[in-house]
């Protein structure tokens, strides 16, 4: 079988991860804004006799890589092994993409173009002449439809003809002036062997003060000789050429025939009317802001009132499982923690699937239909105030999902600075494994008339303290003024249904698998824990207190008291005494303390923790106690707020603390990364309790 | 001369120069934000800090302190 390795490059947005998917019926992330693919990603499949490896590059707008993930695209294409280019373009913005691809065809390697959304084009009575611009240019050039999988088989084709039989197209010739200028510097640089193939390309990216080019010729023993030559051929450029900078001349250069060719192989009608009348509403001036928040507010109102509908059912199907579960195995020490502890806690975490797939629903809606821009456009002003990025909300709001993949995204902010403050502020936009905590305990303390507003309340408070600490760490310790905003507005487009339930589904599966079996084996975990040791001494106290009962009142309180001071004496149990000290400023009873520290694992896990704990307590009690009903029992409204806050705040679980360690080298930044949430959690929480106790709760 | 600042709305002006320092420039120009370009403003955010314009065959919000950096004469 014959590889072939693909690098698939191109503008941000233009569908490069749209059409991998459409070509190999792989899943990648896709949305409608810059910056959704920050690293490279390699799919693999087969057609005919070759495989075929295509690698998805971040979105670049030139060669001159601008940050971090643009950094990926280059280096991959100056310093990795690959057969051919396909340099993806968007139909709509025709001249901007090419050039970029002018820039590629000076690389020198086999490039395909290929020509994305030239259904939208053609819808609004556009066309562009493949043929004839694949002529002028020497190249392929295929009009492809991600979207309608148009093109898509014609394309592959075009990428095993150019494996087999292709030639590297050298049809790009500029102006006399700049083709000149490359003659002699080339001439010399081509007496070095080992730079003979690549003359060409590093003169011209020499012309364009390429910092990485000059490390090339700069230890090449033909430096001081082509040192001198080039500096001539530059100065005799600008002089010719009328301009400050040969970077300029080539600029110019190169829009100049993107212009000539654009114009003359297409018509393309460029302000969408539609996007015009729905940015009319959506980004005006002064209802801009206004809208976007009362969309939020309908979002979690969603969120909270459609996921409860299925909530009881989930929540009763895994009581009767475990009750099946009880009647079929053996008793055992391993089978009790299987239907004690893990079944209630999954299913516990399970009823609230529904509530945190709407509010990916949401999210991915946003993403893909170019709204993201517009509210990062919106909310620009503010976030500058606030020593932020504009674009860095787009990492925030991923945020709001799960952090993991949102640090990731703070790699499309380029000044080290502003990547760091977004990343020490993502937390505070609370992740959807919090949702889990912030239902049971709203569903616990509040009406439910209100609890849609008060979900609501809590995500715009974390949001709200997300720009304090922006403002407080920009005015501190990260002093420096916020990175240029210069980002481009995608039209509008219709949301690919399929494609958001694609990814809910695997949202689903990913959440299930996590449930089953993380959850479920951290719940028995701390069912063990919590069953052992047993203290002998306690128990034959209390079965002889139990046998002087008389009425099954009596009988049920003493059996009670003996399951708590059992729980006390656990191995848990000791845990928790230890550290209640920490939070009971709050009023936290051990349990709570505990859960605030095993939801360092994983948030969700909080709640299966308090399932256990509260669960071992009412089983002998009242088994058909929900856990709603035994948090409101056990849990003073002040500390039920106290822990919401510190949910919100502290440090956010193993996987997105390891995924900042990754993107974060500093050690100074790791330690602070480790200690300002909690501290802050923890004075947050103080204070709320503190005043909630003065105003007579 | 006037700035992207200055301009009144849904009105086509050319570019005369880009006064940006590296590499906001280079990323301004990959933008298509060069002379001779043609640019349109469509749109100010709530206190006139972000721009929302159309330049060439794209459109791209940036900040006022960049918007001030793009000089341009009227199209006549």
């Amino acid at each position: 079988m014959k590889k072939i390795k693909v690098a698939l490059v191109g503008q941000p947005n233009v569908g490069k991860s749209h059409l991998i998917n459409s070509i190999s019926g792989a899943s990648l992330h896709v949305g409608n804004f810059s910056g959704v693919t920050v690293e490279k990603k390699e799919v693999v499949f087969e057609r005919g006799e070759y495989e075929i490896t295509i690698v998805d590059l971040p979105g670049t707008y030139s060669l001159n890589a601008y940050s971090p993930d643009e950094e990926v695209t280059k280096k991959f294409l100056l310093n990795e092994q690959y057969d051919l280019i396909v340099n993806v373009l968007d139909a709509n913005a025709l001249q901007r993409n090419l050039v970029f691809s002018l820039s590629l065809m000076d690389m020198g390697k086999k490039l395909i173009l290929a020509v994305n959304m030239i259904d939208e084009v053609e819808k609004n009575g556009g066309s562009i002449d493949n043929q004839e611009m694949s002529r002028e240019l020497g190249l392929p050039v295929v009009l492809v439809s991600a979207k309608q999988k148009r093109g898509i088989d014609k394309l592959v084709q075009k990428i095993m003809e150019m494996y087999e039989f292709g030639l590297v197209s050298n049809k790009l010739t500029y102006d006399n002036n700049i083709e000149e200028a490359l003659l002699k510097p080339i001439a010399i640089l081509q007496k070095d062997e080992e730079l003979y193939n690549d003359a060409r390309f590093i003169v011209v990216r020499l012309l364009e003060n390429d910092k990485d080019a000059y490390k090339i010729v700069h230890d090449r023993p033909i430096f001081l000789e082509f040192h001198e030559e080039f500096s001539r051929s530059c100065e005799n450029l600008k002089v010719l050429a009328n301009e400050d900078s040969t970077s300029e001349v080539m600029a110019n250069a190169r829009i100049s025939m993107a212009k000539g060719i654009a114009s003359k192989n297409s018509k393309i009608k460029h302000r969408d009317s539609i996007t015009e009348k729905i940015d009319n509403v959506l980004i005006h001036q002064i209802f801009g802001l206004p809208i976007f928040l009362l969309l939020m507010w309908l979002m979690f109102q969603m969120t909270f009132k459609i996921g409860a509908l299925p909530q009881d059912y989930i929540s009763k199907s895994f009581e009767n499982i475990a009750l099946l579960a009880k009647d079929i195995l053996p008793t055992s020490v391993v089978s009790t923690a299987f239907y004690d502890g893990a079944i209630p806690a999954v299913g516990t975490i399970l009823s609230f699937l529904p509530n945190i797939l709407i509010l990916f629903f949401g999210i991915n809606l946003l993403e893909q239909t170019g709204y993201m821009a517009r509210v990062a456009f919106l909310l620009d002003g503010i976030m500058k105030r606030f020593g932020l990025h504009g674009k860095a909300f787009i990492p925030l709001v991923t945020g709001f999902g799960c952090s993991v993949p949102a640090y990731m995204a703070a790699r499309t902010l380029k000044n080290p600075k502003d990547k760091l403050i977004t990343m020490l502020i993502i937390g505070f936009f609370s992740c959807s494994a919090r949702m889990p905590v912030y239902i049971l305990f709203i569903g616990a303390f509040f009406a439910p008339e209100s609890a849609g507003n008060v979900l609501f309340a809590i995500y715009i408070s974390g949001v709200v303290l997300a720009i304090i600490a922006a403002r407080v760490l920009r005015g501190t310790i990260l002093k420096g003024n916020a990175e240029p905003f210069v980002m481009e507005m995608p039209r509008y487009r219709w949301p690919s249904f399929r494609a958001i339930f694609r990814e809910l589904k695997i949202k689903a599966l990913v959440f299930l698998k996590n449930a089953s079996f993380f959850i479920g084996a951290i719940s028995m975990i701390i069912w063990f824990l919590s069953a052992y040791p047993k203290d002998e001494a306690v128990a034959r106290l209390y079965e002889a207190k139990m046998s002087a009962t008389t009425s099954a009142e009596q009988n049920s309180t003493v059996s009670l008291e003996l399951a708590t001071k059992q729980l006390e004496s656990s191995y848990i149990g000791m845990f928790g005494k230890t550290i209640e000290p920490i939070f009971e400023p709050f009023g936290f009873d051990w349990k709570l303390s505990v859960s605030t520290v095993t939801a360092l694992a994983a948030k969700e896990v909080a709640v299966a923790t308090l399932s256990t704990l509260y669960g071992v307590q009412s089983a002998s009690d009242e088994p058909s106690k929900t856990l709603i009903q035994a948090v409101r029992a056990h849990i003073e409204f002040k500390s039920a707020i106290a822990f919401i806050i510190i949910i919100m705040v502290y440090s956010p679980c193993l996987a997105a603390m390891s995924t900042f360690f990754a993107e974060v080298r500093e050690w100074k930044w790791r330690i602070f990364y480790l200690i300002y949430p909690n501290v802050l959690a923890w004075i947050l929480a103080f204070i709320a309790y503190k005043v909630l106790s003065a105003i007579g709760f | 001369m006037k700035t992207l600042c200055e301009i009144e709305q849904n009105t086509e002006y050319i570019i005369t120069v880009v006064k940006a320092e590296e590499p906001v420039r280079s990323r301004l120009v990959s933008m298509g934000f060069a002379r001779g370009g043609r640019v349109m403003l469509l749109k100010k955010s709530a206190g006139a800090q972000t721009y929302h314009v159309k330049i060439e065959d794209s459109e791209v919000a940036l900040r006022k302190e960049e918007a001030m950096l793009i000089f341009v004469k009227s199209k006549k």
